[in-house]
């Protein structure tokens, strides 16, 4: 039985598509601002996770700066050893994310922090 | 005795017994009541009913269920906020416009901190165009004094040698100013005001 091939894609359309993702290769992740932190995992199993990014942004929009800082984080990105189970304890980001000020540390919120892709 | 006696007695004797039981299975009350002990009337039977009559369920308490609320979109709001040159999003005109209105405190009552409408000006001694007003107003309506004084800056104007070298390395207004304030590198004039363009 003869099987009838597929045409091959033009190799024009293919070099266009090609020079269209190296366009948008460098642009940040739709919803990144200035100022967003990515926070690297220093426990295992970053490959299968990704880590969390803190939107500055967001969180400007809603809170002065002396909210957070220095009572809760100090303004030295890294300086705080902030963990799940910290933040579970109500410290960190916990001290909002309870499921009343702001959404709750739940399984399904992981992806609203752990997002996949680089920061920008 | 004459054989045919005893056969016609036997005869006899056997149609008795037929009759007696026949009398006793069969439906003649009159005879049975006649020959045996008169039989109670019979008792109706009454049997519980093995499946309940059907009654329909009780309502039981009605739960209303809530829908939870779509999460904010906040990039979609951030692209109603004024930008800067750049691209980024302008913080003070959007806070002086009333665009953001970020609360002070995470209770609800909370007081905010005192804002100081103090400007310095901080001039260069050999390149005086380069003169930078130093606006504490906006400053301290989104930081607390202790956010600078004295760790980053002291508090007598002119004390710290703050350079732009250092700023871009980091230190004093680049402590914020290049990574979550807008960037020194992309408006001169947004300080040094009387700067040309």
């Amino acid at each position: 039985m003869n099987h009838a091939r597929a045409p091959a894609p033009p190799r024009r359309a293919l070099s266009w598509l090609a020079a269209l993702v190296l366009v948008l290769a460098p642009l940040p992740r739709a919803g990144a601002e200035f100022g967003d932190i990515l926070f690297p995992r220093k426990v295992a199993g970053a490959s299968e996770y990704p880590p969390a990014t803190f939107p500055h942004f967001v969180h400007r929009m809603q809170f002065k700066c002396y909210v957070c800082h220095d009572s809760i984080f100090q303004m030295k990105a890294g300086a705080d050893e902030i963990t799940m189970e910290a933040i579970s304890a109500g410290r960190f980001c916990g001290r909002c994310h309870d499921g009343k000020t702001a959404f709750a540390v739940t399984f399904e919120a992981c992806l609203r922090c752990h997002k996949s892709g680089p920061a920008p | 005795m004459h054989p045919a006696l005893r056969l016609g007695l036997l005869a006899l004797l056997a149609a008795c017994a037929c009759f007696v039981l026949l009398s006793a299975c069969g439906s003649l009350r009159t005879t049975k009541t006649a020959l045996f002990v008169p039989l109670p009337p019979p008792k109706p039977v009454v049997r519980e009913a093995r499946r309940k009559p059907y009654a329909p369920p009780k309502a039981g308490p009605v739960v209303e269920f809530k829908e939870a609320p779509a999460p904010i979109d906040w990039s979609e709001r951030a692209a109603l906020l004024p930008r800067d040159a750049v691209g980024g999003i302008d913080w003070v005109t959007a806070l002086n416009a009333k665009a953001i209105e970020p609360k002070s405190s995470l209770a609800t009552d909370g007081e905010p901190e005192p804002e100081l409408d103090l400007d310095v000006e901080l001039v260069p001694q050999d390149t005086p165009d380069f003169k930078v007003t130093y606006p504490h107003k906006i400053h301290t309506s989104l930081l607390s004094c202790a956010s600078c004084h004295t760790e980053i800056f002291q508090m007598q104007a002119g004390a710290d040698p703050i350079t732009m070298e250092k700023i871009l390395g980091g230190e004093y207004c680049g402590r914020c100013h290049g990574k979550v304030a807008f960037d020194p590198t992309t408006a001169c004039q947004r300080c040094h005001k009387a700067m040309p363009q």
